[in-house]
């Protein structure tokens, strides 16, 4: 452009007196400055000078973010117009990188905010990646039962929505790289989290329906987290996992016997509780470690880490040991102990295993970390090294400190 | 922070990248620093960086403050690789906090710099497509005219209005729904 070129050459002169005009940089760079303004503030520069009336159509992302209290009806239904003019007019051509929208609060559920079309926009818009953040309100936002279409979108983050199950599969985002989930709830009973190219998964504080039939297809996946959700899905073969972070806090248990064909030996299987409870924190441990077609396979060289899983160790430990022979190359294992149960009680029944002990003779590292030096922890050690000969060495660890739950991967200061 | 020092060891192994500035002064960087530029990565994969990377755009003042800010951000992509998993996205990671905050001083400090070097390293991170400095710096415009009517904004950043004023209420007009 013309014009351009004789503000650049001014521009030399005009610095030497500290002078620098932002026309100096260029419209996507302009585009990107304001993408990084309240989205209202960016819209109104239209009217600084001629060059600037389009460059907000063509911003790459979208950032839509109410923390100030909660919001009116009125202030609502101005959201939605405003988002909804602001995706009628902007420039498709102009690819999207990142759409976030995020609120607080919202005082009244009538009117709700049009989240699931702008999603369905922004994806039109090739984004890349969409952060979604909705308030508790109303018992959860639900999102609409959509399937996500997209070539682009490679990173998802959703905290406190309300999924139903089309939405959960991904098999038409064939770039989905990595998908986070916090606090949300799924409310379809049978769903199947699906996705082939899915690299990195952290499903956290997630509510689950209890009910069977619902799993985790996800063969690429390299690094998984799984903590405090209710009711996880079940787990498919996952060849590439590099790292695993399971936490099992109030879960509902049962096993993968009737999808799996395992062999839970339980006649009142709900979970496999061979003492009729329902035994809590164990659901994807028993998944993986009764369902025979069900393996959990980590490359060489690499970590597992179960997070406080064997909290009623009288029947898990039982668990762990048909769980390590499903898996044979695990090199180290982490296990956490909370407090121990109040009634607590020697392990009974016994869980024989096959003729060599462990299938898996490359665990040689294991560590325990508790709080307190408790029964359980002899029991673990004591059993591991009867079980398991390779095993050169077991750390135990543990915390002076009180907090409900430790987790050393999110708190490295508990280790101290 | 093992990891860090796991990350400095792998960048002295990695070959180093000589690139060459306006004025014709030569930096010498790892590979791994080098390649938080697309641009330079590009030209890696391609095999053309051999006799150094000629960077007409960038002068070495600005070149040398670009690299500081590669270094530093290479450290902490290698300090993610060493650490929990190989998985480089920090958001996805329970990296050191420390090393976190560290990071974030220091991009404070980083953009402390009068209105010109600014505009310039937005220009040279835009042009080596380095996209955590070309957030960072794009950030810190906007954080400036934050909250500024757009007579302030002009007045701040020299922008000409060359809207006659009807042009200007038929703009207004148009988009209405952004000015309620």
């Amino acid at each position: 452009m013309p014009q351009e070129q004789v503000k650049v050459s001014g521009r030399h002169n005009r610095r030497k007196v500290s002078m620098v005009g932002i026309d100096t940089l260029p419209d996507e760079v302009l585009a990107r400055v304001l993408s990084f303004l309240p989205v209202r503030e960016a819209v109104q520069t239209c009217v600084l000078a001629r060059r600037w009336r389009h460059l907000w159509k063509s911003m790459p992302a979208l950032r839509i973010v109410f923390e100030d209290g909660p919001l009116t009806p009125e202030d609502v239904d101005d959201m939605n117009r405003f988002v909804n003019m602001f995706m009628f007019l902007r420039d498709r051509g102009a690819p999207l990188e990142f759409f976030e929208f995020k609120i607080d609060d919202f005082d009244s559920c009538e009117n709700e905010p049009h989240i699931s079309l702008w999603i369905q926009q922004a994806l039109l818009s090739q984004a890349r990646s969409l952060n979604v953040e909705l308030p508790l309100v109303c018992g959860g936002l639900p999102l609409d039962d959509m399937h996500l279409i997209s070539k682009h979108l490679t990173t998802l983050e959703l905290k406190l929505v309300t999924l139903r199950g089309k939405f959960l599969d991904f098999s038409s985002c064939p770039v989905l790289k990595s998908l986070q989930m916090r606090d949300c709830s799924v409310s379809t009973s049978s769903y199947r989290i699906s996705s082939q190219s899915l690299k990195c998964l952290t499903i956290s504080g997630t509510m689950f329906p209890g009910i069977r039939r619902s799993w985790i297809s996800a063969p690429s996946l390299v690094w998984l987290q799984l903590t405090d959700n209710t009711t996880p899905p079940l787990l498919e073969s996952m060849p590439s996992l590099v790292n695993a972070f399971v936490r099992l806090n109030d879960a509902v248990a049962y096993c993968g016997k009737e999808e799996f064909g395992g062999s839970c030996s339980d006649d009142s299987c709900n979970n496999c509780a061979d003492d009729g409870r329902l035994s809590e924190d164990c659901m994807v441990l028993k998944g993986l470690s009764k369902a025979e077609s069900l393996e959990l396979v980590c490359t060489p060289g690499e970590t597992l880490l179960l997070n406080e899983w064997c909290v009623e160790i009288d029947f898990d430990a039982l668990a762990l040991i048909c769980f390590l022979e499903h898996t044979p190359v695990l090199e180290k294992l982490t296990l956490q102990l909370r407090q121990a149960p109040e009634n607590w009680v020697e392990p009974r029944g016994f869980y024989i295993p096959s003729k060599k002990p462990f299938a898996s003779n490359k665990l040689k590292v294991v560590e325990i970390k508790c709080k307190e030096f408790d029964e359980r922890v002899h029991k673990i050690s004591k059993m591991l090294s009867i079980y398991n000969a390779c095993i050169e060495q077991i750390n135990i660890q543990w915390f002076a400190r009180s907090s409900h739950c430790y987790s050393f991967q999110t708190d490295p200061d508990d280790q101290q | 922070m093992a990891s860090a020092g796991s990350g400095d060891e792998k960048a002295a192994a990695a070959a180093m990248i000589t690139l060459i500035s306006s004025d014709n002064e030569k930096f010498e960087v790892t590979e791994a620093t080098a390649t938080l530029s697309q641009t330079i990565r590009h030209m890696i994969e391609d095999g053309c960086t051999d006799g150094g990377v000629p960077l007409p755009n960038v002068t070495s003042k600005i070149l040398a403050r670009v690299i500081e800010y590669c270094k530093k951000h290479a450290t902490a992509a290698a300090g993610e690789e060493g650490s929990s998993s190989s998985f480089s996205d920090a958001a996805f990671l329970e990296v050191d906090r420390a090393f976190l905050e560290e990071l974030e001083e220091f991009d404070d400090a980083f953009l402390e710099v009068d209105r010109a070097t600014l505009f310039d390293l937005i220009l040279a991170a835009n042009y080596l497509d380095i996209k955590g400095l070309l957030n960072l710096t794009c950030q810190k415009v906007a954080d400036s005219v934050k909250g500024k009517t757009p007579e302030q904004i002009r007045e701040m950043y020299n922008i000409v209005n060359d809207l006659t004023p009807e042009e200007e209420a038929e703009i207004r007009r148009e988009t209405q729904w952004a000015f309620e």
